[in-house]
C-alpha cells in the first residue's frame, strides 16, 4: 500500500471538524480526575518533604549526638594520663603535669583531667547538663569545656570559656516529658551501680573512694529537635548511649 | 482502528509531564532518601568499627598482660623469660607479639600495619610529632616473634603487640624525674612499687638489682577489616610492671635508725643475696632475676651505723682468729692451728694478715690468756699491744673463704679450697653500688613502697581463705601452705611471735608484729617474712636452725631501733632471696597498669 499525505490530511481534517471540542462534563471529569490526582501527588509530595525535613534533622541531630558522644568516650579514656605514680617525686595534684582523672561525678557532670590530646598538656575537662541558658535557645544541653589545667587542684580548676555541646536535649530524669534515665551513671567492675551518695568527688578521702570504684561510665543523651515526626506527630527524638572505661 | 493525527493532537495533555514530574520527585525524594541512609549508616557503621578496633586494641595489651606473667617453660605462650632487656633502638630492645605472623609485619614501612610509633621509644631524631617511616638500624633490634595466641574472630582485628622497656625519652614530655629529663633520656624506668623511678644502674636495666621491678610499654594496633572509610584504627598504649616486689637485699630493713647486734666470731648464720630457686638451691643456668645485696636500709645515717656494725663484726672475727690459733705452719697459740676460715683471716705466716687491733695481753701467763699474737706474749703483767698487718675493715665479710673447709698452704695469704655448699656470711650482688653487703637506694621512698606493696597484698587476701590470722594465745601450726596454695599467715599478738622448741613451716606471707625470735626452734618459710612495727627485730637465738627462702622485710616505728642477731651459738640459719618466692607469695596476681594512653 502506497502512503499518499494528502489522503491523510484530508481524512484527518475532516474527523477533527466532526469531532472537536469536549462537552462541558468531559472537561469538568477531566478537570476534577486531574485536580483529585494532582492533590494526592501533592499531598504525598508534602509528606514526602515532612519526612524528609524529619528525617534530616535525625540526621543532623544523630551525627552531633555521636560527634559528641565519640569525644566524651575519647576524653575519658585518657582520663588519669599521666597518673602521679609516672613520677619520681611524690607530686602533689595541684602539678600542672599530673592528672587526677575523674575529680568529680555527679548524673548530669563529670569532671576529669588528663591529656586528651596526647600533645603533652594535661587539661581539666567538664562534662555539664545546662537545663537553661538565657543566652542560648539551644539548651537544655550537655556541653564540653576543656581548658588547660592551671597549678590548683583538680577540684579548683577554673570553667572552660569555650565548649562544645550537644543541644535540644530532652531533660534526664524519669518524670514526664524526661528521657528516663540519667546522663552519668557509674558502674563498678562488677557491673553494679556505684553510691555515690557519701562523697562524689576526690576532694574527701571517701569521695576519693567512690570514685576511684568507678569502672565504666555509660554516657546517655536523648535529643529532640523541633523537627516532629509525620506519624506520630511527636517531635523527633534520638537516643544515643556509650561506655567508656576511664583509667585511674 | 487508530486515531487520526488530528486527534492525538487534541489529546495531547500534561499527564506525560506530570508522570514524569511525579516520577523524578519521586525519584529525588527517593534518592535523598538512600543518601540520607546512607550516611547515616556510615556514621552508625565507623562508630562500630572504632569501638570494634579500640577494644580489639584492647586485647591485644591484655593478652601481653597476662603472658609476661609466666615463663615459655611454665605455660605455652609464656614470654616471661623472652622480654628486652635492653631499650628499644638497642639489639634486642624490642619484642613484637603478632596476630598473623608472615602476613603482619609492623617493620615493612610499606605495610598498612606499620609501627609508625616506634621511632619514638629510641634515639631517632624523628619528631616526635612526625609520624615513624623507618625502623631502628642496629643489627637485631627486635627479639625474634611471638605469634599472638588468638585466633580469627572478634580479635582479628588485633594486629601486634609491641613489648620495650620504658625509658625517659618515651616518657616526654612527662620526664619520670620532672625537668631534669633530657639528660636521661635513654635510661631505663624503674617502679618501686608505687611510683617509677630512673634506674639507679643508669643505661643498666636491671631494676631488679635495685629494689625495683622493670617497666614495661605495651603498644597495641588494631585495624578493622575493609577500606578506606569502613576501616578503623586504634593504637593504644599500657605501661605495665609486675605486681610482686623486688626487695633491695635479702634483708631490707627500714627504719630511721637500726641497732644491728652481730654476734662475735665466725656467722652460724648467711644472709645470701644471690638469686635461689624455690627450693633453695642456687640455679644452674642463668637466672630471670638479678642478684641482690644481703642486707638493705634505707638512709644515709643508718647506713653508717650499719657499716660500723659490720666493722664491728669484722674486728670481732680478726681478734678470734688472733686470739685462739697461730698460722698454721706454726707450733700456734695455745698449741691451736687455725681451722681453714680463721687460717684465711689469720693468715699464713707471723705477721697476722689482719691485725689493727689492740689487744690486752693477760698477765697470769700464757695458758689461756687471750694473746693476740704468736710469741706476743709477755707474763707478769698486763700490756696492750696492737698487731701489725691490715685493717680489718677490708676483712671481706662476702668472702666465701669465710666458710673454707680446706686450703692450700701459701706464704700469707693461703689459697682456700671451699665446697659450693658453703656461702660467706654476707653474699649478694652489688645493685648500683660496689657492695654486695650493704645496699642503700638512690631514693629513700623505694624501700618503704615495698612495705606498701606487701600490705596491700595482705589487705586484698583479707577475705580470701587463705589468709589465716593467729590472735594472741592461738594455736600455731607447724606447717602452713604449699607452694601452689601460699597463705598469709598474719600474728595479731603486738609483742610478736617466740618460737621456742618448736618447728614452723610455711610458704606465702609471714606477717609478724614488733619482733619475730627463734630460739632452739626451726623455721622454713619460702616467701616473704614482714616484722612491722615496734622494734621491727628478727631475731636468731640459740640453736636456731632452718632457712627463709625469698625475703626477710624489716621495719619499725619511727625512731625505733632494729635489731638484727645474725650470729648465734650452735645455729645454723640461711636467709636466701629467691625472686620466684617472692613471686609465689604474690601469686597469680596480674601485671598492674600503671598508666594508659590512646594515640590520636
Amino acid at each position: 500500500m502506497v502512503f499518499s499525505p494528502q489522503l491523510f490530511f484530508r481524512r484527518s481534517r475532516s474527523r477533527s471538524h466532526r469531532n472537536s471540542g469536549f462537552s462541558l462534563v468531559e472537561l469538568l471529569v477531566s478537570v476534577g480526575i486531574l485536580l483529585t490526582v494532582l492533590a494526592i501527588v501533592c499531598e504525598q509530595i508534602a509528606a514526602m518533604q515532612k519526612m524528609s525535613a524529619s528525617e534530616a534533622a535525625k540526621l543532623d541531630i544523630t551525627q552531633q549526638t555521636r560527634e559528641f558522644l565519640n569525644q566524651t568516650v575519647r576524653d575519658l579514656h585518657m582520663s588519669g594520663y599521666p597518673g602521679p605514680s609516672v613520677y619520681a617525686t611524690q607530686p602533689t595534684l595541684d602539678n600542672p603535669s599530673v592528672a587526677a582523672g575523674l575529680v568529680s561525678v555527679s548524673p548530669t557532670q563529670v569532671i576529669m583531667e588528663g591529656d586528651v590530646n596526647g600533645e603533652g598538656q594535661v587539661y581539666s575537662v567538664a562534662f555539664s547538663y545546662v537545663a537553661a541558658d538565657p543566652n542560648d535557645p539551644n539548651c537544655p544541653c550537655v556541653r564540653r569545656g576543656a581548658i588547660p589545667k592551671s597549678a590548683a587542684f583538680p577540684w579548683a580548676q577554673p570553667a572552660a570559656a569555650s565548649y562544645t555541646q550537644a543541644e535540644h536535649l530532652v531533660p534526664p530524669g524519669t518524670g514526664a516529658g524526661q528521657s528516663g534515665q540519667d546522663i552519668f551513671q557509674f558502674l563498678d567492675r562488677n557491673g553494679n551501680p556505684v553510691d555515690l551518695s557519701t562523697g562524689n568527688d576526690i576532694s574527701t578521702p571517701q569521695g576519693a573512694l567512690n570514685v576511684a570504684s568507678i569502672a565504666t561510665i555509660k554516657i546517655n543523651l536523648m535529643l529532640a529537635t523541633s523537627q516532629r515526626d509525620p506519624a506520630s506527630g511527636q517531635p523527633v527524638t534520638v537516643a544515643l548511649s556509650a561506655l567508656a572505661r576511664p583509667r585511674q | 482502528m487508530k486515531p487520526s493525527l488530528a486527534r492525538r493532537k487534541q489529546e495531547k495533555g500534561a499527564a506525560l509531564l506530570l508522570s514524569l514530574f511525579a516520577l523524578l520527585l519521586l525519584s529525588a525524594i527517593g534518592v535523598f532518601m538512600y543518601v540520607s541512609s546512607d550516611t547515616e549508616t556510615h556514621i552508625d557503621s565507623n562508630y562500630r568499627t572504632g569501638i570494634s578496633a579500640f577494644y580489639a586494641a584492647r586485647f591485644g595489651l591484655e593478652e601481653v598482660r597476662d603472658r609476661i606473667r609466666y615463663t615459655a617453660a611454665a605455660s605455652p605462650g609464656g614470654i616471661a623469660d623472652g622480654l628486652p632487656q635492653t631499650i628499644a633502638g638497642t639489639p634486642g630492645g624490642v619484642l613484637y607479639i603478632i596476630n598473623g605472623v608472615g602476613i603482619i609485619d609492623p617493620t615493612d614501612p610499606n605495610s598498612p600495619y606499620f609501627d609508625d610509633q616506634l621511632c619514638h621509644d629510641y634515639n631517632s631524631a624523628v619528631d616526635k610529632y612526625t609520624k615513624c617511616a623507618s625502623v631502628p638500624t642496629a643489627s637485631g633490634w627486635a627479639l625474634a616473634n611471638k605469634a599472638s595466641l588468638t585466633s580469627a574472630g572478634a580479635a582479628g582485628s588485633f594486629k601486634w603487640a609491641r613489648v620495650n622497656i620504658k625509658t625517659n625519652r618515651i616518657a616526654d614530655p612527662y620526664f619520670v624525674n620532672g625537668a631534669n629529663g633530657p639528660s636521661t633520656l635513654d635510661v631505663p624506668i624503674c617502679y618501686d612499687g608505687v611510683r617509677e623511678q630512673i634506674s639507679p644502674g643508669g643505661t643498666n636495666p636491671f631494676c631488679d638489682a635495685n629494689g625495683m621491678q622493670t617497666v614495661y610499654m605495651v603498644t597495641s594496633l588494631a585495624v578493622t577489616p575493609g577500606v578506606s572509610r569502613n576501616s578503623s584504627r586504634r593504637m593504644l598504649r599500657s605501661e605495665l610492671v609486675a605486681p610482686s616486689i623486688r626487695p633491695a637485699g635479702a634483708v631490707t630493713m627500714d627504719a630511721n635508725s637500726v641497732n644491728p647486734t652481730l654476734g662475735s666470731g665466725i656467722p652460724t648464720t648467711t644472709i645470701d643475696g644471690r638469686n635461689h630457686n624455690l627450693d633453695g638451691t642456687l640455679p644452674s643456668t642463668t637466672s630471670r632475676c638479678s642478684n641482690i645485696s644481703s642486707l638493705a636500709i634505707d638512709s644515709g645515717n643508718v647506713s653508717t651505723q650499719f657499716q660500723q656494725a659490720l666493722s664491728n663484726l669484722r674486728t670481732s672475727i680478726v681478734s678470734q682468729a688472733n686470739n685462739s690459733c697461730n698460722y698454721s705452719n706454726g707450733s700456734g697459740i695455745n698449741g691451736n692451728s687455725c681451722p681453714p676460715a680463721l687460717w684465711w683471716v689469720r693468715g699464713t705466716n707471723q705477721t697476722p694478715r689482719f691485725g689493727s687491733i689492740t689487744i690486752t695481753v693477760s698477765s697470769s701467763g700464757s695458758s689461756g690468756s687471750s694473746d693476740g699474737h704468736d710469741g706476743g706474749s709477755s707474763g707478769g703483767s698486763s700490756s696492750t699491744m696492737t698487731l701489725t698487718g691490715a685493717s680489718p675493715s677490708t676483712l671481706n665479710l662476702a668472702a666465701p673463704e669465710l666458710m673454707a673447709t680446706s686450703a692450700t698452704y701459701a706464704p700469707n695469704i693461703p689459697a682456700v679450697v671451699y665446697p659450693s655448699s658453703q656461702t660467706a656470711p654476707f653474699a649478694g650482688g652489688t645493685g648500683n653500688q660496689a657492695d654486695p653487703v650493704l645496699y642503700q637506694p638512690p631514693s629513700a621512698s623505694v624501700l618503704p613502697d615495698a612495705f606498701t606493696t606487701v600490705n596491700a597484698l595482705v589487705a586484698s587476701a583479707s577475705q580470701q581463705p587463705n589468709y589465716i590470722s593467729i590472735p594472741p594465745g592461738g594455736t600455731l601450726n607447724t606447717s602452713y601452705g604449699s607452694s601452689s596454695s601460699p597463705v598469709v599467715l598474719v600474728i595479731t599478738n603486738p609483742n610478736g611471735l617466740v618460737l621456742q622448741n618448736t618447728t614452723l613451716t610455711g610458704y606465702g606471707v609471714l606477717v609478724v608484729p614488733s619482733s619475730l625470735q627463734l630460739n632452739t626452734a626451726t623455721l622454713n618459710w619460702t616467701g616473704i617474712v614482714m616484722v612491722q612495727g615496734g622494734a621491727g627485730q628478727f631475731s636468731i637465738g640459740q640453736n636456731s636452725l632452718g632457712s627463709i627462702t625469698g625475703a626477710v622485710l624489716l621495719q619499725a616505728a619511727s625512731s625505733t631501733a632494729l635489731s638484727l642477731q645474725t650470729v648465734a651459738a650452735n645455729s645454723n640459719f640461711a636467709i636466701n632471696y629467691s625472686c620466684d618466692a617472692v613471686d609465689m607469695a604474690f601469686g597469680a596476681l596480674p601485671f598492674k597498669v600503671i598508666s594508659s594512653s590512646e594515640f590520636n
